[in-house]
């Protein structure tokens, strides 16, 4: 499929005009007053072009929309190419509308199933797509719910502030997503025999059952289901269940061993040797029933082989000669079959789970590791010299080492290494070559290089603790500073968005963006609210403080260090952290002010 | 979810002493040394380094080193050399022998190194082969650190596989003398040799004596190495044992004396201007630094989508429709001059009365 593309502006918007397959698109570039527009080839009826010899260069479409009446009017949209080299694109167009349209009209059946098709190919991934969630209302609102420092920003950015829901949502596209993909998930049923929990009060067992738990048992055990039917008339319904719980059935369906200590009940024990679906089992070793399965993959299939396989012991001799008594083994059936139930209760998640599963599973088996890696698609880049953007500017190789004669150079350094070894020992500095250590002003190259990496480290360390100051504010100071900075964000963004990407004259600027900039003027004065909140809760802190600490100095007699009177946070912290924040704002602000100025002239 | 399967105490690092390997990076260009002789020269430096490494090696039984050779047109290992090396004729009785093995075969090497340098090889020359010398150090870290570990019965690292320092069997760090300025010519090798030490943990130390180039500097502080500029050569010695000896692992409990001051504002590359918004081609920079990008600090900005359409670095066409009408300022038409007007008072009035807040910065 071809896809052909121009730079056009519809009704004064710039977008772009896009020809793939049998659809016409235009997206404006700028998301915001005008909707992107798709006619498919058949429903175009008439295509109208400037001359050659016109200045301007527009294409006139005629069409009538699919989904409008069939009485409708025909509409008309005229792009005009604006890119530099608007005649060739034109001109590309037209031939490519033309010919698609021809070929439209010829087979119009075959146009509508093209359609069709697509719009089935894209109905899975609709789900998730970004125009429908940001229409799910209902969706953002459980989001906001989930997440109360997000809807913090929205109730500041959205319903106080100038930006529109659209706009906020529109850069969260991916939070609604995943809070989409969350909701869809649930949770599958559990044993519910296993999660009934009794409580023991003033001796008595009690067990608390609700009206769910009963049913999800009745599912799960159809066994329990027959007991209650037949006799719950003559036994009463809290009798019957205070029963069933202490009973062998319980134990057994439970997957609990049996003891011969536990207590007989003449209800229920007629049950026990009935099979848990609540057939009675002709004899013990009889035929089961075998839990139906449609289709199982053979190459997981452990029956299809069973001949080939010996039973387990291999070509042991067995010792014994006797069946081996395996305690467990009725607890693991109870457990095995309550699982598949389990299972069997909830619908496949995978669609594709009949399609070709031997041979996911036999994928699934191969050996990737012997393979040979997997040859990288790489793709070849002509990278030119970038010598040109390194090259330093203030101090040139060249002129550092201009005049030396490279053989003199080379002479030199020879000479200097000599041709035998040389001891170390004789070259390094002896303890007399360098001043008095007692010298308070030492001047020996070894006491200034000293000095200079004290320095260095000094001046690190006094870098790497400034960090900590965040810890020093107090929680409600830190929220409403981290509220302020991402709702301050939030306006730079939209703010920015729109300002770069406005139409240029003469449209005029959307209202929305004269909104956004003097949002961002009040900005300033939240960014000051709170340094003023920090410095009076540190001030309240301070007092608090005073207070205790004379109290202790009243009580023990010791005076307090002057280390324990001092107080973090304040006006002070709030600036430091907000101070690239307030920079933001205010190159925003001038940003703002010289257009308008720029406008006025 | 991780805790869950009960293995993290598979994952918990023991705090034993591990060996420490150390690679020294000599930069021998003999312009740059014979511009320094009077102050440093080579040999008197040499000494102090040898001196260095003697005690790094003092440290543990363990530890081990590696000299490599940054020279005009190559980069070779100093010691170990590949081929046996002759056995000092005297070997001297009253020192550790591995000192007097390694002094010697430094000196050896360096010695047929210069020898076999021509006159006529090294005119028009004044690069260093840094990008091969940084390479040599990391695969010899690789091999020993890493490979050796692997033979002994764990799991060799798949390629691609970032191998874990605490897998390792030695830490490493590497040391650059570096003397002479300017890689611009082997800008991406340099780069990606930084990388690579960045992935293997191996931070990269930079004793600059002489010259001055932002790239070593950025080795340093993307792997968090220390970066000294010497104010006194002569005094090498002391800089290398104050600020160069600890080893990686006594580094995580000291503050560094580094004075890494790297610009991180982004400048464009076609004029040094600092720039807000800047522009990148998205095709070199995807294939040519990923999937390192994240790490990136460096990257080809510019300050105006070039002429054609063209990226200047590797020639691909781009779609700058994409960028639509950027940089267009808004407008007012002017039929809504009351809109304007009512838009200036509004940033009049907002701004007379954020005034008082301005920032204090008196305070």
């Amino acid at each position: 499929m071809t896809t052909v593309r121009a730079l056009t502006s519809l009704k004064k918007v710039t977008g772009t005009l896009e020809l793939t397959g049998n659809i016409v698109t235009w997206t404006p570039s700028v998301v915001g007053p005008v909707a992107p527009i798709s006619i498919p080839a058949a429903s175009i009826e008439n295509l109208q072009a400037t001359p050659a010899t016109s200045a301007k260069v527009m294409v006139k479409i005629f069409c009538k929309l699919p989904n409008t009446a069939p009485d409708a009017p025909t509409e008309s949209f005229v792009f005009s190419f604006v890119s530099p080299a608007a005649r060739e694109e034109a001109d590309v167009m037209k031939d490519a509308l033309g010919a698609t349209i021809a070929a439209a009209k010829a087979t119009p059946v075959t146009a509508e199933s093209a359609a069709a098709a697509a719009a089935a190919a894209a109905a899975p991934s609709d789900f998730w797509s970004t125009s429908k969630l940001q229409g799910d209302m209902e969706l953002q609102m459980s989001l906001l719910k989930a997440d109360p420092a997000l809807s913090n920003t929205f109730k500041e950015a959205v319903m106080e502030g100038p930006i529109t829901s659209e706009q906020f949502w529109s850069t969260r596209t991916h939070l609604l997503r995943a809070h989409a993909l969350e909701k869809a998930q649930q949770r599958g049923p559990q044993n519910v025999l296993a999660a009934v929990r009794s409580t023991t009060v003033d001796g008595q067992t009690r067990i608390s059952l609700s009206r769910e738990q009963i049913k999800e048992i009745f599912t799960q055990h159809p066994l329990v289901k027959t007991v209650y039917d037949e006799n719950v008339p003559r036994v009463t319904e809290d009798q019957f269940w205070s029963r069933f719980f202490l009973s062998r059935l319980f134990k057994k369906l439970k997957g609990d061993k049996l003891l011969p200590s536990d207590t007989n009940d003449n209800i229920f024990d007629r049950y026990l040797t009935r099979d848990s679906d609540g057939t009675e089992r002709v004899a013990a070793g009889g035929p089961k029933k075998k839990r139906k399965i449609e289709h199982v993959p053979l190459t997981i299939d452990l029956a299809g082989n069973e001949m080939d396989v010996t039973r387990g012991r291999g070509n042991a001799p067995d010792l014994t000669m006797r069946p081996s008594a395996v305690e467990n083994v009725p607890i693991i059936h109870t457990l095995n079959s309550l699982s598949a139930k389990l299972l069997d209760l909830v619908a496949p998640a995978d669609p594709t789970r009949d399609q070709n599963t031997d041979e996911t599973y036999a994928a699934g088996m191969k050996l990737a590791d012997l393979a040979d890696d997997d040859e990288e698609e790489r793709i070849m880049l002509n990278i030119q010299d970038q010598r040109q953007f390194f090259a330093s500017t203030d101090a040139p190789e060249e002129t550092r080492f201009a005049g030396l004669d490279p053989a003199t150079v080379l002479g030199d350094l020879r000479s200097q290494l000599g041709d035998t070894d040389f001891s170390i020992a004789s070259l390094l500095p002896a303890a007399d070559d360098d001043n008095d250590p007692d010298d308070p002003n030492p001047s020996g190259s070894f006491h200034l290089a000293t000095s200079q990496i004290t320095a260095t480290i000094a001046s690190s360390s006094l870098l790497s603790s400034s960090a900590l100051s965040i810890s020093t504010l107090p929680p409600a100071v830190l929220t409403s500073l981290t509220s302020v900075h991402s709702t301050t964000l939030e306006f730079l963004h939209h703010f920015w968005t729109t300002f770069l990407s406005a139409p240029t004259s003469p449209t005029p600027a959307p209202a929305n963006l004269v909104k956004l900039a003097n949002t961002l003027k009040n900005c300033k004065a939240r960014i000051e609210a709170v340094a003023k909140f920090a410095e009076d809760q540190r001030a309240i802190e301070m007092a608090n403080r005073k207070k205790v600490l004379q109290e202790e100095y009243k009580r023990t007699g010791i005076k307090p260090r002057k280390r324990d009177l001092e107080v973090g946070g304040g006006r002070k912290v709030v600036e430091e952290l907000l101070r690239a924040l307030e920079r933001a704002v205010e190159k925003a602000g001038a940003a703002w002010e010289e257009a308008v100025r720029e406008e006025a002239e | 979810m991780d805790t869950a399967d009960a293995s993290h105490h598979y994952g918990a690092t023991t705090n034993e002493e591990k060996p420490s390997l150390l690679v020294l990076i000599l930069d021998t260009n003999p312009f740059a040394w014979s511009t320094l002789s009077s102050s440093l020269p080579l040999q008197k430096a040499l000494a102090h380094l040898l001196l260095f490494l003697n005690a790094h090696l003092s440290f543990s039984h363990a530890n081990r080193v590696a000299v490599i050779a940054s020279h005009t047109k190559e980069a070779l290992f100093l010691y170990p050399r590949s081929h046996a090396t002759p056995e000092p004729t005297t070997d001297p009785s009253n020192k550790y022998r591995l000192f007097s093995q390694i002094e010697s075969c430094v000196q050896t090497s360096l010695r047929s190194l210069l020898a076999s340098t021509t006159a006529s090889s090294l005119a028009g020359t004044n690069e260093t082969m840094m990008a091969g010398a940084l390479s040599l150090a990391l695969s010899y870290i690789h091999r020993i650190c890493h490979v050796d570990n692997s033979t002994i019965g764990s799991t060799a690292p798949r390629p691609g596989e970032i191998p874990r320092q605490d897998q390792a069997a030695m830490t490493a760090r590497i040391l650059v003398i570096s003397v002479s300025g300017d890689l611009a010519n082997q800008y991406v090798s340099v780069m990606n040799s930084i990388f690579a030490a960045q992935r293997m943990r191996c931070a990269v130390d930079i004793c600059k004596i002489a010259g001055d180039t932002v790239f070593l500097q950025q080795a340093s502080d993307a792997t968090g190495g220390v970066y000294m500029q010497l104010e006194h050569p002569e005094a090498l010695l002391q800089y290398l044992l104050t600020a160069f000896i600890a080893d990686p692992a006594t580094r995580r409990h000291l503050v560094p004396p580094s004075q890494v001051n790297v610009d991180f504002r982004a400048a464009c590359f076609c004029h040094k201007k600092v720039v807000d918004i800047g522009f990148v081609c998205s095709i070199c920079l995807s294939s040519q630094l990923s999937p390192l990008l994240s790490l990136c600090f460096m990257l080809f900005i510019f300050c105006s989508p070039p002429p054609g359409a063209l990226c200047t670095t590797c020639n691909t066409r781009l779609d700058i429709t994409a960028l639509g009408n950027y940089g267009g300022k808004p407008a007012f038409i002017s039929g809504k001059k009351k809109k304007t007007k009512k838009a200036k008072k509004a940033l009049n009035d907002s701004a007379s009365s954020s005034m008082p807040g301005t920032p204090a910065t008196a305070t």
